[in-house]
């Protein structure tokens, strides 16, 4: 059998996740592997959202100050990254988004933590994280070569580059970027935008950053580090950022 | 890692679309309904007061009162149904699928194509010049495939709100007994 690019792409994280992979066959004799990938994208998607009540995010936001939450051992795998890049960034990454001073969360062990205070919103690093355990699904059922965007959040495996655009918000440019092994993820930031709109970027303090009017375009080894580094870059207004250099990643600002 | 910018020849991309077509209807639908031995076209021909049902049930306008539904079967019993639409966002064409069981619940929502308008401006940013000694040596080559876009976050909101219409036209058919 032949080997050619073979895509699905399904509803998931408030976007669109398309899928590539290098296959034999046709969409029907691939299903399996997409199935695994997508069964992944849903299992964060379950457990992170912030919009669905039973989700570990929702469950954490109305737990009281002090009590276990017992979450997916992939939430704590996140907090856990978040607590990291919080630490390395001296507080610009925040999942708390500056409702608690002193840390949202404690982890207990790999399926529960403590909650210390505030509320915690993995918008800015879920969608990231997903792209990568949707990768590595693909690569546990034999995939060599694929590619996962999460709503333009995305990652490239296997050998060969990657033809990627990067839109950019003002204008109507686009710039072409080839990728090989890696991920990118871009985030842009208008002025003007309620704290509530996707697009605001909130300090660590906790109120919107309103002056900010631009696209920042992260590339690291994995997703969920460059989703995370934007509103690292964002924030710091510094694309030579030294975490993006510790982290293996590359900033634009534009 | 390796990346890097292309530099690309103005005008080479003029006003266009973007178009990905990730499966057909009818690979959707045996992809979905992998039991089903056969898809049968149902027609629906919805009146007012249905029109108005709809409404009410998924919160926003019925849209069309003609709706072509696949019924999978497997050996005569119905299994569910199979229906596709469209929506249109501010600059994004999406085609997609949703299947639902005999019983209403979703099984499962695949985009069966998204096509995207944008300008054609395409230039060489400052920031190239950042990648100067950041990048591998030899050129990368990325062929003729389809390009992904990375840029604000494309909502699916359209599409949830479109499930959810279909949700509902499914059931109001169902309940007048114009589907098995």
């Amino acid at each position: 059998m032949s080997r050619s690019l073979v895509r699905r792409a399904q509803p998931w994280l408030g976007t669109i996740v398309a899928i590539e992979v290098m296959a034999e066959g046709d969409a029907a004799h691939a299903a399996p592997t997409f199935a695994r990938a997508f069964a992944a994208v849903e299992r964060v998607h379950e457990a992170m959202s912030l919009q669905s009540a039973t989700s570990d995010v929702a469950r954490f936001n109305t737990a009281r100050n002090g009590a276990v939450v017992v979450c997916d051992p992939w939430t704590v795998n996140v907090l856990s990254l978040a607590h990291c890049l919080q630490r390395a960034s001296a507080g610009l990454f925040d999942v708390a988004l500056g409702t608690s001073r002193n840390g949202a969360y404690r982890i207990v062990d790999a399926c529960s933590v403590v909650k210390l205070g505030g509320r915690i919103d993995l918008g800015g690093i879920a969608k990231g994280y997903a792209v990568d355990r949707a990768v590595l699904a693909l690569r546990a059922s034999g995939v060599e070569r694929g590619l996962v965007n999460a709503g333009g959040d995305l990652r490239a495996f296997g050998p060969g580059a990657w033809p990627i655009v990067v839109r950019t918000g003002q204008t109507d440019a686009v710039v072409q970027i080839a990728l090989e092994r890696g991920a990118i993820a871009t985030s842009q930031y208008r002025s003007g935008r309620s704290p509530h709109h996707d697009d605001a970027l909130i300090s660590p303090a906790g109120s919107a950053v309103h002056a900010i009017d631009r696209t920042i375009t992260v590339a690291a080894p994995r997703c969920a580090l460059a989703d995370a580094l934007t509103k690292v870059v964002a924030l710091s207004g510094n694309a030579r950022h030294p975490m993006l250099h510790e982290m293996g990643g590359l900033a634009w600002l534009q | 890692m390796r990346i890097e910018v292309l530099p690309i020849v103005l005008g080479a991309l003029p006003a266009s679309v973007w178009a990905v077509d990730y499966v057909s209807a009818s690979e959707a639908e045996a992809l979905m309904f992998p039991q089903a031995d056969e898809f049968a076209t149902v027609n629906l021909r919805l009146d007012n007061a249905q029109l108005q049902e709809i409404g009410k049930r998924a919160g926003l306008p019925a849209r069309s009162a003609q709706w072509g539904v696949r019924v999978a079967r497997r050996a005569s019993s119905p299994l569910g149904y199979v229906v596709v639409d469209n929506v249109i966002g501010k600059f994004e064409l999406i085609t997609y699928a949703v299947a639902v069981g005999t019983d209403g619940a979703i099984r499962q929502i695949e985009i069966l194509s998204y096509r995207e308008s944008h300008g054609g401006e395409v230039r060489l940013p400052a920031w190239r010049k950042q990648f100067v000694g950041k990048t591998s040596a030899s050129p990368m080559h990325v062929g003729d495939d389809i390009a992904n876009i990375s840029g604000a976050t494309l909502s699916c909101t359209h599409v949830t709100d479109g499930v959810r219409r279909i949700v509902a036209v499914l059931q109001v058919a169902h309940e007048s007994g114009a589907l098995p």
